[in-house]
């Protein structure tokens, strides 16, 4: 049976349903988010540390001579070079596998909390600095990563926006791990 | 019921079915990680800061909601019609960033592998198209679910919502039976 449809009561009464599930699912996110979760996400976004710099200042420096810096590919490349320089991979693991910089260590911002201490005690040996990349210059996760050690203290900290993507079609060796 | 009309039917079965686990799957994958879904709505740069984690909290459960409400039947058509809403949303961002020349993943089925652009949109056409039609295959049977439910009605003629009249036939049917 083909029902005569009331299109403007109809869209009214399933904008209403559309609402009425938004706010509970709303609602269940911050439950479940709030009572289940670990560590919360909370309500408020903060903005990873690609925010705190602004896009046209490529260095900054806090009271305490600290260096957050995003570093272009000609940097990079002369960075590597340095023995005091610790390169981080915060791509996923599984692309961290297919390939990284020479050297680089996995550090991505999904399996941080299990894979920072290991690494801690190499980090923390004074003196060093910390070379972060991801993907490509869209990628935030190296800027997550960068926040979360920076959240830790380190305050030598350089970003390679242009990442394994720039770093690959410049013909540059890349390490895989299969 | 002629075989014709039970293959059709089946057919439709089917489809909610379908287009109701694809939804409800990628709810769950997202639930347990709403720091990269926050991540992947922050990259689209369309919303305030205010907005991305309670959307990314909201999400994940709205998309199991509608789904389950698509599998249950009494609530097809507003389940149809959120999903729809939530592809059309999807739509008119991923081709937005496209335009605006950003890369970003929408993180829908989990953040384990970025997906080309034209492969979102498609997909989500895809999506789109399903939830339309089953829209307006329950559109077009007897009113049922949220029409039906007389809190519910009484409370969209109280916001001043037109509730489409239930028709005698449909009420000897009873709730939910095509």
């Amino acid at each position: 049976m083909v029902t005569r449809i009331h299109w403007p009561a109809t869209l009214a009464t399933d904008s209403l349903a559309f609402i009425g599930t938004a706010g509970l699912a709303l609602l269940l996110g911050v439950l479940l988010d709030t009572f289940v979760r670990t560590q919360p996400l909370g309500l408020t976004y903060r903005k990873p540390l690609a925010g705190l710099i602004a896009a046209d200042i490529s260095q900054t420096s806090d009271s305490a001579g600290a260096t957050i810096a995003y570093v272009t590919f000609d940097e990079v490349d002369a960075l590597l070079k340095r023995p005091d320089v610790i390169v981080l991979d915060a791509q996923d693991a599984a692309f961290f596998g297919l390939g990284h910089l020479p050297g680089a260590r996995s550090l991505s911002k999904e399996t941080f909390d299990q894979d920072f201490p290991a690494l801690e005690p190499l980090l923390r040996v004074p003196g060093k600095s910390l070379l972060v990349y991801c993907s490509d210059a869209d990628c935030e996760n190296s800027a997550v990563v960068a926040q979360k050690l920076y959240d830790r203290g380190f305050r030598e900290l350089y970003l390679y926006k242009g990442g394994m993507e720039e770093w690959q079609s410049a013909g540059m060796p890349v390490e895989t791990s299969e | 019921m002629k075989p014709q009309s039970l293959a059709l039917t089946g057919l439709w079965l089917v489809l909610r079915v379908v287009l109701a686990g694809v939804f409800i799957y990628a709810g769950a994958i997202k639930l347990g990680s709403p720091e990269a879904l926050a991540s992947s709505i922050a990259r689209f740069r369309l919303l305030p800061d205010l907005c991305i984690h309670p959307l990314a909290l909201g999400l994940p459960p709205f998309e199991i909601l509608s789904g389950l409400a698509l599998l249950a039947g009494p609530w097809k058509r507003q389940a149809a019609f959120n999903l729809g809403g939530l592809c059309l949303v999807f739509l008119i961002a991923l081709v937005t960033a496209a335009a605006r020349g950003i890369e970003v993943d929408c993180s829908c089925f989990g953040s384990a592998a970025r997906t080309p652009m034209g492969q979102m949109i498609a997909r989500d056409l895809l999506l789109l198209a399903a939830a339309a039609a089953v829209y307006l295959h329950a559109a077009r049977a007897p009113s049922s679910g949220l029409n039906r439910t007389p809190v519910l009605r009484a409370f969209a003629r109280w916001v001043g919502f037109p509730t489409p009249p239930l028709s005698a036939d449909s009420d000897r049917r009873g709730i939910g039976c095509h």
